[in-house]
């Protein structure tokens, strides 16, 4: 029997685990150059959200870009169009959960806008610029080969069945309170 | 207004309840009195959902802004801008059906005047940030209001900022919602004979939380740095500045047990072992509500084997937060309303709840174990327990403002009546000294080293 088939053993295996993940929040004001002539802005959209997240250092950067359509009228309101600018942006997602037990060069990062690119504002500025404000969240996830160790138990799987895994030898015990009469220390605290 | 006559027995006929809740305006019956064999064994409170008082109160626009402002709610006033908004039918801590109004594709000049909105209803498993958050503050402002069910609106602001609009306690209803409120009326009447129950069912557990504080520079100690993240004695979540690692609350984890004294105990045990990591004087330990700037301290009891309902919340509000008022350390006082409002819950995976309203009580002992013990008299026997004080705004107000004065009386009657318990002998032995302290003029201090009244090395004589 090889000494792989004896009593309870832990065995590190390797697998891909969530080893960071971060959130953001942010609001951006997009500053847009008007046409001439313009009256009042009708509305403001968003189109064509493309990003993309790599690693830089500790966060993750998501970079990407989006469109904003600009409904405006000119002429003093007799006229209306739909101008088209396009922003580009960095945002730099904090990871709030990093678990450093990762193989160094297996990692790959993933983010997800959970709050897409949304126009909540637009207005003119008293120097006549548009003001465009824009509110857009990121979910961001990295995943790497960590280690995990796991008990092996000897022979076949079925043999687990009449064994009971007793967590409470892991708890550091309460030693040495035999002596103690409980009730009279607690009696004894009266401040 | 008068409140609708609901005899408990008609809830084997699903159709009469909801034929009954709802008005010829098809709109829901703003109160309901439950009338039957338990009528006799429990407070008025009890068998009263939607208290007609409260209902009278919650209509009055004024009110109702300043008392979800005092509990430390974000309300609407003037114009403001809403990105969404959603509708939230509540039943006491349960969210029952929730709506939500489309979110516009675009921004449009026009339509921030409309206020028509078409809404959808949303799946209760959508467990999205935003929907926690609409879901937590929908059921706290009801209960604010002294409500048992009703309709809250709540707008999304620009920032994903939670406001309340509006609590409606009789509001229009639909098929959906009729089903829902009559089903949700109908099981608080099937759990109202369990809701007195027997000593011995109720398990209790905690949390209490110190943090430890270096005397010479009044810096931090991290209790990441000693304990670990789980376990008897571990540090809790929050982080400190920067690093997401550097952990500096202390929490102590008892294992739970129906019996307080054991569950005082173990918290001993814990804080005996921790005293051995740090033993020095050149660190203190710090309880109470908030010892130092930024960090407010919980003391949060566990419940289980008992039903989690508005009317136990507050029951524990009137007989555990209200007493502490009068012992706190000023200093605290400026914890709430972010923390410590009243009736802050939250339910446990393992089928209980949490009561989160306290500060750390671990700030003297003699507060440790009569608090436990009357939080066991309470979960046990609220059903005959009187208190309704704090349906009153200016009790509300004594209480998040620390004003002793304005609760002194209130609570020497609460104290009494828990006094009067055919079980109080059971805890007599530390209730009584507990009692004694809060009815004395005594505050604690939230700057004393906390081994110095638990007797702990390096403290123990």
């Amino acid at each position: 029997m090889s000494n792989t088939d004896n009593g309870l053993q832990c065995r590190q295996i390797i697998t891909k685990a969530v080893t960071g993940k971060g959130r953001k929040f942010s609001q951006a004001t997009h500053s847009i150059h008007p046409p001439d002539q313009i009256s009042s802005i009708l509305g403001a959209w968003i189109i064509n959200h493309k990003y993309d997240a790599h690693r830089a250092g500790d966060v993750i950067e998501v970079t990407g870009s989006y469109d904003i359509n600009m409904w405006f009228s000119f002429n003093q309101n007799t006229k209306t169009e739909v101008a088209n600018h396009t922003v580009r942006y960095v945002e730099q997602v904090p990871l709030s959960y990093f678990d450093s037990n990762v193989r160094e060069g297996t990692t790959e990062v993933s983010a997800v806008a959970t709050q897409p690119p949304n126009c909540v504002e637009a207005a003119i500025a008293a120097d006549g610029t548009c003001l465009v404000r824009v509110e857009r969240e990121f979910y961001v996830e990295m995943v790497g080969e960590t280690k995990v160790c796991v008990a092996v138990c000897p022979g076949d799987c079925d043999d687990l069945d009449d064994k009971v895994y007793d967590g409470s030898v892991l708890e550091e015990d309460g030693e040495d309170f035999e002596d103690l009469d409980p009730d009279l220390v607690i009696d004894d605290l009266n401040d | 207004m008068e409140a609708l006559m609901l005899p408990t027995s008609s809830i084997d006929q699903e159709r009469e309840v909801q034929n009954r809740l709802v008005t010829p305006q098809n709109t829901l019956a703003p109160s309901v009195r439950l009338q039957g064999p338990l009528e006799k064994a429990y407070v008025k409170p009890i068998v009263t959902l939607n208290e007609e008082d409260a209902v009278e109160r919650a209509n009055d626009r004024a009110y109702k802004i300043s008392v979800l402002k005092l509990h430390g709610m974000a309300v609407a006033e003037g114009k403001i801008q809403l990105l969404k908004r959603y509708i939230v039918c509540v039943f006491q801590t349960q969210v029952l059906l929730m709506y939500r109004s489309r979110e516009p594709k675009a921004w449009l000049a026009s339509n921030q005047t409309a206020k028509t909105k078409t809404f959808k209803r949303l799946a209760l498993s959508e467990n999205t940030r935003e929907t926690r958050r609409v879901k937590a503050l929908a059921v706290r402002a009801l209960y604010a209001l002294g409500l048992d069910y009703g309709v809250v609106t709540i707008g999304i602001r620009p920032g994903i900022k939670a406001v309340v609009l509006d609590v409606n306690p009789g509001p229009l209803l639909n098929q959906e919602m009729i089903r829902q409120f009559s089903d949700a009326v109908c099981q608080y009447i099937r759990k109202l004979p369990q809701l007195l129950t027997d000593l011995d069912q109720v398990v209790l557990g905690a949390d209490p939380e110190f943090i430890m504080r270096k005397t010479s520079d009044g810096k931090l100690v991290m209790a990441s740095d000693y304990f670990p993240r789980f376990g008897r004695v571990g540090c809790d979540a929050i982080w400190h500045g920067q690093n997401r690692s550097a952990k500096p609350l202390v929490e102590l984890r008892p294992k739970p047990t129906n019996d307080p004294r054991q569950l005082v105990l173990r918290m001993y045990q814990g804080m005996m072992q921790a005293s051995r990591r740090i033993k020095d004087k050149k660190v203190q330990w710090l309880s109470g509500a908030l010892p130092h700037p930024g960090f407010p301290l919980g003391g949060h009891i566990h419940f289980s084997g008992i039903p989690l309902n508005f009317k136990l919340l507050r029951a524990l509000d009137h007989y555990l937060a209200l007493p502490l008022v009068m012992v706190e350390d000023p200093k605290g006082i400026r914890r709430r309303p972010k923390y410590g409002f009243l009736g802050d819950y939250r339910v446990q995976f393992h089928g209980g709840f949490e009561y989160r309203t306290l500060p750390s009580w671990l700030v003297s002992p003699t507060l440790t174990k009569g608090i436990l013990s009357a939080a066991k008299l309470v979960a046990a026997h609220y059903p005959v327990l009187k208190g309704r004080h704090l349906h009153r705004y200016t009790v509300q107000k004594a209480y998040y403002e620390g004003d002793k004065e304005g609760v002194r009386t209130i609570v020497r009657q609460l104290s009494e009546e828990l006094q009067r318990l055919k079980s109080y002998p059971r805890y007599q032995r530390d209730l009584a000294p507990y009692f004694r302290m809060i009815g004395s003029e005594k505050t604690w201090n939230e700057s004393r080293d906390i081994r110095s009244v638990w007797k702990l090395p390096p403290y123990r004589s």
